[in-house]
């Protein structure tokens, strides 16, 4: 875990810059593009020099796999003409909230000033049964996906324990993805800009049952880079304010049927409690929050293993936190190695009051929720402003 | 791509067909599949062959299935508590008619898919219904 030691500014990690691509099919873009342009933009928002980026972390999981490209840390250097240290960092689903961890350390470790985190993931190359085959490394690969397990199979479990336990109609489960989806049509960077019903969830192909393919998030190309830097450095740029408040990560057995619980997500709560220690709030002082809706499931679990709410029915209705304000995963799109990188891109955005017509007024505290596997590896950031 | 080896299923053979797992000799917490350490810090872990007979506890049918099962059309997924008290997720098998949680179910062998240019039969337990 990342200890942020103290509430002491000049121990926090400035965010300089922030930017994403589109999330979607995007046919016209290889990898390496993909790193370019969300690079560009985040340089472009933070106004730091090349020269000033000492190290590159890039956070991917199935590259060599869907492209057949790997040492992609060297790729992200050399799109910028750089040559400095680089490297990939691959946790699942959360290698971008893993590589934002890993560029926190290198800098309250001092061997770095300015880092560059870039998620990336191009995954619409491939036949979506073998993107189905590859994500299943998330989990314990030779026993789970031998027997025909896919990673929405296992939510596909998960969900009938959890409904059955709490008594959770399908028609309550589909609301996730019908409010995300409502929040990503205002969203221009979405993959999926399209609102939908409940009776649409009901009736979509079946995936994984009682999943169909509108609980499930989409297979999506993008990328995401922040600009993360010292506060000695940060104070003496034009920077806004924004800062990674705390910075923590927990990890749970890759077998999910080893786990104590299947209606619980014990890596959350481990890494929230001590997010929220860190930063010295609560979950009661979080405005909003981007929460990993890989499957309407892991939204609804999630929030309680965050402290937003009892598990059950309460996690159905919460007013405060405001989550997946542009989308989440089910909307905005899931392009693994990215999405941690963009879920905090967003609420860099949303703290700065520059949302677009996906804005919510007043907030100032946000939370990220980064998970990879189910619920095997998660990082949690809290963000603030000074 | 993905394809690996048959030598890659040859070494899970002990834990594939006849469900071979782990006890702790210290505190008897059993693992599926084995591990080499165990919670409780003891190293000497027990090789243990799981009866396969147990109860269904959850299930799901994977209609959009992984590459190798993709012939397959759809496939029957479980969460199956053994009598032994662990959990464990196996294929479903000969599921005619309704599934229902609670189900006693059994281990048998059977073909779970081919793999490579040789199509190499990969076999392991799939369970069906203790009638």
């Amino acid at each position: 875990m990342t200890k942020i030691k103290n509430n002491n500014i000049k121990n926090k990690i400035a965010i300089l810059g922030v930017g994403s691509t589109q999330y979607g099919e995007l046919w016209h873009y290889g990898i390496g593009d993909l790193i370019a342009q969300a690079q560009i933009k985040a340089l472009d928002d933070s106004g730091v020099n090349l020269k000033e980026i000492d190290n590159i972390y890039v956070a991917n999981m199935c590259g060599e796999i869907f492209s057949g490209q790997a040492h992609l840390g060297a790729l992200a250097s050399n799109i910028l003409g750089l040559s400095v240290p680089a490297a990939r960092i691959e946790a699942a689903c959360a290698s971008g909230g893993v590589a934002i961890m890993s560029g926190i350390q290198a800098i309250l470790s001092g061997m770095s000033q300015v880092v560059m985190v870039t998620g990336v993931e191009k995954m619409t190359d491939v036949d979506p049964a073998y993107a189905a085959t590859a994500l299943m490394g998330a989990g314990l690969f030779d026993y789970e996906h031998f027997t025909g397990a896919t990673f929405p199979a296992l939510f596909g479990l998960i969900t009938r324990l959890y409904t059955e336990k709490y008594k959770i109609t399908r028609e309550q489960l589909a609301q996730i993805s019908v409010k995300n989806h409502a929040n990503g049509v205002k969203n221009p960077l979405a993959h999926i800009r399209k609102e939908i019903t409940v009776q649409d969830v009901l009736r979509a192909t079946v995936i994984a049952s009682p999943l169909t393919l509108l609980d499930c998030a989409p297979i999506s190309d993008g990328a995401s880079t922040v600009i993360l830097s010292s506060y000695d450095f940060a104070r003496k740029k034009n920077w806004d304010g924004f800062y990674i408040a705390s910075c923590a990560s927990a990890t749970d057995t890759l077998a999910l049927a080893q786990r104590e619980s299947l209606l619980e997500f014990k890596a959350t709560q481990k890494a929230s409690a001590l997010a929220y220690s860190q930063a010295r709030i609560t979950p009661k002082d979080i405005d909003i929050a981007e929460v990993h809706d890989a499957f309407s499931t892991s939204e609804i679990i999630s929030r309680h293993d965050l402290g937003f709410c009892a598990p059950g029915a309460q996690a159905l209705n919460i007013k405060r936190p405001v989550i997946n304000s542009t989308g989440g995963l089910k909307s905005r799109g899931h392009p693994v190695g990215a999405t941690g990188v963009g879920q905090l891109v967003d609420i860099v955005n949303q703290l700065r009051g520059t949302a677009g017509q996906c804005q919510i007024p007043g907030v100032k505290v946000g939370l990220t929720h980064n998970m990879g596997g189910a619920g095997v590896t998660v990082v949690v950031n809290i963000i603030r402003g000074i | 791509m993905l394809a690996k080896s048959s030598v890659s299923s040859w070494r899970l053979y002990k834990e594939r067909y006849l469900l071979q797992g782990g006890k702790c000799s210290k505190c008897k917490r059993l693992f599926y599949p084995k591990v080499h350490l165990c919670l409780c810090g003891c190293r000497e872990i027990l090789k243990i062959n799981f009866s396969g007979k147990g109860i269904l506890k959850s299930y799901t049918q994977v209609m959009s299935p992984s590459w190798e099962f993709k012939s397959q059309g759809a496939v029957f997924v479980g969460l199956i508590e053994l009598i032994e008290g662990i959990l464990i997720i196996g294929q479903l098998s000969d599921t005619t008619g309704q599934i229902t949680i609670g189900t006693k179910v059994m281990a048998v062998l059977r073909k779970i898919y081919t793999m490579g240019k040789e199509d190499i039969i990969n076999y392991g337990l799939v369970f069906i219904p203790d009638i």
